[in-house]
């Protein structure tokens, strides 16, 4: 038996399994090679070493049941009112633990790049940045960028990424729906950008507190909550302090009452949606 | 009742009737191991978590050709292994690009950005670097022997489970875990020694 030969017989004498003739020839190779006797030390140590592998903790992303599903529903080229029913259970799965438990993301549509073509020539630009829709009680988070891009959604207060887009050229449209009581709020960042935006989207209930103080982040989440609109915040510092009031019952007065002096604008669109931009 | 002690047969027989929260159950059940099995194999949060979506794809469009002959883990480890292949030879036909490229977009040249997937210094100081070694040296070893290691010694799968899984007889399944054991004590001896000062 030469040592070739022996080494394919490691595992089964390790183990105990080889035939008694076998392993009488395997253990005299094994008593007068050195080099053999070195190699199954080695071989042995190996076998041990590999144990460890079942003491790895793997941590299971909090996407994975959202790209499960997300995937499943592709594969049966589901519609548009897919959402949420099949995918419901797996999506709430996917948030569990995490401080922004409250954010549905629905089934994202992606239209492939001759959209770009059929579309109209300004599409393109028009959504270079991400863009939002307020489409009823959802948001719909539009982007098509006109390089490779990566979008990934995270809670901005633990840091946990939510979901994460990856695009060549594809128009996303991810509508984002919050089914909880209270407003949720989301950092939304193209990976490369300098900038990234943070949207607060509200749940269910109105929250009646008016008064309060904090960051500008703080701020937004409170007007979602109170007024029942979506509110984005465009600004490169949204750790700024501030207080506020709802004193006035419309959402803009409220929010620029509490932003006016501090260097940031509020607008708020047709759609209803508020804008905070730093100025 | 926990929906571990569900078992998969009757959650299958239902879902193959239709029943779609029978077949959520499943996978709620098995996500995690799959998973984990997905992630030994890929090293790579997003494309373990692409392969397992894939697979359950697979699993839900061939739920109707599930006999219950092997149990479904089996079953599940070998569409598993099956996406992790096919994942593996679409990257392989795949124009590959340096990692030193640069993207060229409309606003000028952008560095690529890559996640690093190796362990942060925290996870350093968790595990040992030994282990370390052991799980970089596996991600070395050719898929289909790296899947048997995995299934073997991680996912403590027996041999007739593994030849289950992989379609093969025993025999070759054992000749070939030997090999991708000689050959990581190869990878690992190769280590030691670009690491000797």
């Amino acid at each position: 038996m030469n040592q070739e030969r022996a080494r394919d017989f490691f595992s089964a004498y390790y183990e105990g399994n080889l035939d008694a003739g076998l392993r009488q020839s395997f253990e005299l190779n094994l008593r007068s090679d050195a080099i053999l006797q070195s190699d199954y030390a080695a071989f042995v140590e190996t076998v041990h070493e590999l144990e460890a592998l079942k003491h790895e903790q793997i941590e299971i992303p909090i996407f994975l049941s959202d790209r499960i599903a997300t995937r499943l529903e592709l594969a049966q080229g589901k519609p548009k009112s897919g959402f949420p029913g099949w995918t419901g259970w797996l999506r709430g799965l996917a948030f569990t633990g995490l401080a922004a438990a409250a954010i549905i993301f629905a089934f994202p549509f992606f239209h492939g790049g001759s959209d770009l073509k059929t579309a109209g020539p300004n599409l393109a630009s028009d959504l270079d940045q991400v863009a939002f829709k307020v489409d009823g009680n959802k948001v719909v988070l539009r982007y098509q960028p006109s390089s490779i891009k990566t979008v990934v959604i995270s809670s901005p207060t633990s840091g946990k990424e939510v979901q994460r887009f990856s695009l060549n050229g594809q128009r996303l449209e991810s509508p984002i729906e919050n089914p909880l009581p209270k407003s949720a709020v989301f950092k939304i960042e193209a990976l490369g950008d300098k900038t990234s935006t943070i949207l607060a989207v509200p749940g269910q209930s109105m929250e009646p507190t008016k008064a309060g103080e904090g960051t500008v982040q703080d701020l937004a989440l409170a007007l979602a909550g109170h007024y029942r609109v979506p509110v984005e915040v465009e600004a490169a510092d949204v750790t700024h302090r501030v207080s506020w009031n709802f004193s006035s019952s419309d959402a803009r007065a409220a929010a620029n009452q509490a932003l006016e002096s501090e260097g940031f604008s509020v607008d708020q669109r047709q759609d209803g949606l508020i804008e905070i931009l730093d100025r | 009742m926990s929906e571990s002690y569900l078992d998969d047969n009757m959650l299958i027989t239902r879902a193959q009737r239709g029943d779609r929260s029978a077949f959520n159950t499943l996978i709620r059940k098995h996500e995690t191991r799959a998973y984990q099995y997905a992630f030994r194999l890929t090293r790579n949060p997003e494309e373990a978590a692409d392969v397992v979506a894939d697979a359950f794809v697979r699993i839900f469009n061939a739920l109707h050709n599930f006999k219950g002959q092997s149990a479904f883990t089996t079953w599940m480890y070998r569409i598993l292994t099956n996406c992790y292949l096919d994942v593996k030879k679409k990257e392989k036909n795949r124009v590959t690009t340096s990692l030193e490229a640069v993207l060229q977009t409309q606003e000028g040249e952008v560095e690529r950005q890559i996640e690093d997937p190796s362990a942060s210094p925290y996870d350093d100081t968790e595990r040992t670097v030994r282990e370390r070694s052991i799980e970089n040296a596996v991600s070395l070893l050719p898929e289909y022997q790296r899947a048997m290691i995995v299934m073997y010694h991680a996912e403590s799968m027996t041999y007739e489970e593994i030849a289950a899984a992989l379609d093969l007889p025993v025999g070759t399944v054992k000749s070939r875990l030997n090999r991708a054991r000689v050959s990581l004590r190869e990878l690992l001896v190769k280590d030691e020694e670009l690491f000797k000062i």
